[in-house]
This record gives structure tokens, sequence and C-alpha cells, in this order.
């Protein structure tokens, strides 16, 4: 594991949205609509980051709602654009946004796992080779063959992963989607992570805002307060100072 | 391997990079137009036969209302009006899907990340399966009807790969402004409607005042019809000039909607 590799660099980025800017309609060409139209604010997300991931790193992204995670994760995986600076990723990425999306309530759960995973940029090939595997991490044998309609928002949940697992990613974005499903599926998540962790190759990027999981799973923290890097570190440091002011906060 | 990707906010005209990678997601274009052309018609009785029955309905019907009832003299009609219509029925299906491509489709665009074009080359070939199944309708009437047949209608693939191009861009350009402006999408169909008559579907091009005829010779969908109906109804060679001016045209056409296409795709990100 060489880690002096970067696989993530973030050189002065700001991401910044407009409140209140939305899609055009006639209403702006017709009426003079100059009086109950809102101003439109410049809002930053995120505010001249800059930070480095070495390859093999597992990252932990912590800090408040809205403090601009998410679009941190965004951005690397190319969904949303930087405003200013610029971002250099290498590897291929996998992003774990949401699990289940792209899915098709008509289509069984076989159908989907081809649907779903060449959205993920897998070849035909390669699934119908994996698709057993798929099917036996995921639980769901006995309800393969049916609409994904009638599946749970869990289930839903564990076919995602075990589809999206299987890119064989070098970069493994994942937002909070270890909320969902009951705790022996997480488990098994987690162990999967390890397992991906120890092959030493793969980076890992996860947002989270449980604790215990950023302490135990990453070895570096980046923490973003208010659209601003608050600061990159250890977790042993960084999380229980994260933790008091946080409890701080709650307690003013 | 590794292979550097550098996210900023420019936008990049790399064509060659752009179709490698969309290259590399085929097998999500397979499947993403399979799911298009099956949701259709999931659950009807006849399924996928629909799509051989629909066109054949609808251009029975156009060939009863405009042959039988009205009196339009040109010599196999039936001809004339399919190689306009299918055309026609190729440019509707493509056009009223891509505008609200974007918001249809947001599920996925704001959780994964994937060439997005891919979205609308799969709109195009469900369109061009389409097309291929009205064209062997048309040919096998032509056979019943005995219609003169001559080898130049082997131009249709060409024809259709321009048609496919002009579609293709056209698309790209309706999905971002129809994201980017709400309004354009419910007033599509009447757009629509009002080109069927300013294009030479139930009429031919001379049978217009010589005062209007710049109107039907300036616009895209006209002269591909003129191309069609110069290979299958009357059985010559396309047109060089035409098919030269269409050629360039399209070429031209294309880098602009792949310009705005890229310039707006985050803009568009960002507002929905």
């Amino acid at each position: 594991m060489n880690s002096q590799e970067i696989a993530i660099k973030f050189d002065s980025v700001t991401k910044i949205y407009h409140k209140n800017l939305k899609a055009l309609n006639l209403r702006l060409l017709f009426v003079n609509a100059g009086s109950d139209i809102k101003p439109i604010l410049p809002i930053k997300s995120l505010d001249n980051i800059s930070f480095e991931i070495f390859k093999g790193e597992t990252v932990g992204i912590i800090g408040q709602n809205g403090s601009g995670k998410s679009t941190a994760l965004k951005i690397i995986a190319g969904i949303s654009s930087p405003t200013n600076g610029s971002v250099m990723i290498d590897g291929k990425i996998t992003t774990m946004l949401e699990l289940g999306s792209g899915f098709h309530g008509d289509f069984t759960g076989r159908e989907n796992i081809f649907l779903n995973g060449s959205l993920f940029g897998m070849s035909n090939y390669y699934l119908s080779s994996k698709v057993d595997e798929i099917i036996a991490f995921s639980e769901l044998e006995s309800k393969i063959d049916e609409p994904v309609r009638t599946y749970s928002a869990g289930m839903i949940a564990r076919l995602g992963f075990s589809i999206a697992i299987q890119t064989q990613p070098e970069i493994l974005l994942i937002d909070e989607i270890l909320a969902v499903g009951d705790i022996a599926f997480q488990e098994k998540c987690l162990c999967k992570f390890e397992e991906i962790k120890k092959s030493g190759k793969t980076t890992v990027v996860l947002v989270t805002h449980s604790l215990e999981q950023a302490k135990e799973h990453c070895s570096k923290i980046i923490w973003i307060q208010n659209s601003k890097l608050q600061g990159v570190g250890s977790p042993s440091d960084l999380v229980d100072e994260y933790d008091t002011y946080m409890h701080g906060k709650n307690s003013k | 391997m590794s292979q550097i990707v550098y996210r900023s906010p420019q936008t990049r005209f790399d064509l060659v990079k752009i179709y490698k990678e969309i290259w590399a997601y085929r097998s999500f274009l397979l499947n993403w137009t399979k799911r298009e052309l099956e949701i259709r018609y999931k659950g009807s009785f006849l399924g996928i036969i629909w799509s051989f029955f629909n066109p054949l309905l609808s251009l029975i019907v156009y060939f009863f209302v405009f042959s039988r009832i009205t009196n339009i003299q040109i010599p196999n009609y039936l001809v004339f009006l399919f190689s306009g219509m299918i055309c026609w029925f190729f440019f509707v299906q493509v056009v009223t899907r891509a505008t609200s491509l974007m918001s249809d489709s947001s599920s996925i665009l704001k959780k994964v990340y994937f060439p997005q074009e891919i979205l609308i080359i799969s709109v195009i070939v469900s369109g061009a399966i389409n097309f291929l199944i009205s064209f062997g309708l048309v040919v096998l009437m032509m056979l019943i009807t005995k219609a003169p047949f001559t080898l130049h209608i082997f131009w249709v693939p060409i024809i259709l790969a321009l048609q496919c191009l002009f579609l293709y861009s056209t698309s790209l350009l309706l999905t971002s402004l129809g994201a980017l402006i709400k309004d354009l999408s419910p007033i599509i169909p009447t757009l629509i409607s009002l080109m069927f008559f300013v294009t030479p579907i139930v009429y031919s091009v001379e049978a217009i005042s010589k005062k209007y005829a710049w109107v039907l010779n300036s616009q895209p969908i006209a002269n591909l019809i003129s191309l069609y109906r110069d290979v299958i109804h009357l059985g010559v060679h396309p047109d060089w000039i035409l098919l030269i001016y269409c050629f360039v045209f399209n070429i031209v056409w294309y880098l602009f909607c792949h310009w705005v296409f890229h310039r707006l795709r985050f803009i568009v990100y960002d507002l929905s």
C-alpha cells in the first residue's frame, strides 16, 4: 500500500448555489414580475475547501446537517460541479448516495440487477457472472423474481447495496446509506467494508452522523462546519472535539 | 490502471472522451432501451405486438382520410403518404419525450454518475426501432399494392442515420431547455400539431404556392421527408445537393446543441 499516492485532491473548491433561483417560466416574460420575486441570493455550500485523500484511506466526513458534506461527495462523483477551484480524482468511482435509485417497480429484482448494475457501469456479461453472488449477498432468494414494488424499503436497500458493491471500485463514496436496513444487514455491510479496506486498494469516503462508526472504521476525519473546512485529522482527535462542540451547541 | 479526472467549472468539449465513456456504458444503454420499450406495453394483452399495430392502425386511418375523403391527385398516394408519415412519427415520438426527460429521470440523475446522453440515445434507439417496424410495413404494402420499387430504397438506412443525428441533437437542446424553462413541455404538443401542417406529409411541396415554398425548404424535417420520398416513393437517387446540405447542416446543428447541453448541464442539475 502506497500511502503517498493521492486519490482525491480538493484545491480551494467553492460551490455556490443560488437561493430562490427557479426554472424560468412564462410569467417572467409576460408579467412585470418584479414585485413578488424574491431576490436571488448566492449561498456558499462549500467555501474554499482544500484537502487531500490518499489511496487506501477510509475517510469520514462529519458535520452538521446542511454543512456541505453531501455537496462535497456529489462533486467527487461528478454529479455536480464546483463553482470555483478544481478537484483531481485518480481512480474508478462508485457512488452509493442512495440505494436502489434507478430501480423500476414493475420489473423483478433479477431484472433490476441488470438495469441498476449497468447504471453503475458494469457490463451485462460481468453481471451475469455475478448475479448469483448478488442474490446470495442480498438474502432475497425467495423474492428475487417478484416485482420490486412489492419489496420493503429495507429489502430495496439490501439489493441496491449488493449490486453496487460488485463494481470493484477504486474509490467508494457512501452517503449515510447504512442507516437503512436492519442491524444484521448493517453488520454485514460493515464487514464487507472491512474486507474492502483490508485489500488496501480501495479508498472509501463516507458521510456519517454516527461518531462510533467514524471512530471505528475511519483512518481520517474531515470536519466541515458551515461550508468551511474545520479540520482534518485522526479520528481520536477530531471526533471528540466535534462531539464536545455539538453538545456545547445544544446546551446553549 | 489509473486514470486521472479533473472536475472544474469549465465546460469540456472533448468529444472522443465523452463518446468513449458512453461506449463503456453500452450495457446500460441496452438495458434502459429495453425498459423503455417494455414499459410502454407492460401488462397489456398484446404486449410488444402493439408496437406493430399502432403504426399500422394510424397509417390506415391517415390513408382513408386523405385518399378517400379528400381529393389529392398523386400517383401511388399510399406510398407517398407513408414515406412521409414514418419520418414524422419518429420525430414526434422523440420530441415529446425529450422535453420532460430530465424531470422524469431526476431520481437517477441526482444519485448516480453516468453519461446523461445515454438517456437521449435510448429514446432515439427505441424510436428508430419503431421506425424500422413501420418501414417494414411500408415495404409490405408496396409489395401488396404492386407499387414500383427500385434499389434506391437501400438509401433509407443512410437517411435514417441523418434523421437520428438530427433528432439526437435536437433532443440535447430540448432536454436542457425543457428543464430550464418549465413552460416548454406543455406547449410542445401544440407546436407539433402546428408543424404538422407546415410539413409536406399529406401534400407535396409542389402543391404549395411558390410564395411559401421557402418555409418548407428551410425546414429540416421537410428536407428529410423529401429525401425519403426520393428513394421510397419516386425510386430515384436522392437529390445530391439536398443530401449534402442535410449532412452539413446536421453536423453544425449537432455541435451547437452539444455545446448548449454541456453548458447547461450543471445549471440544470442545481435547479432540479
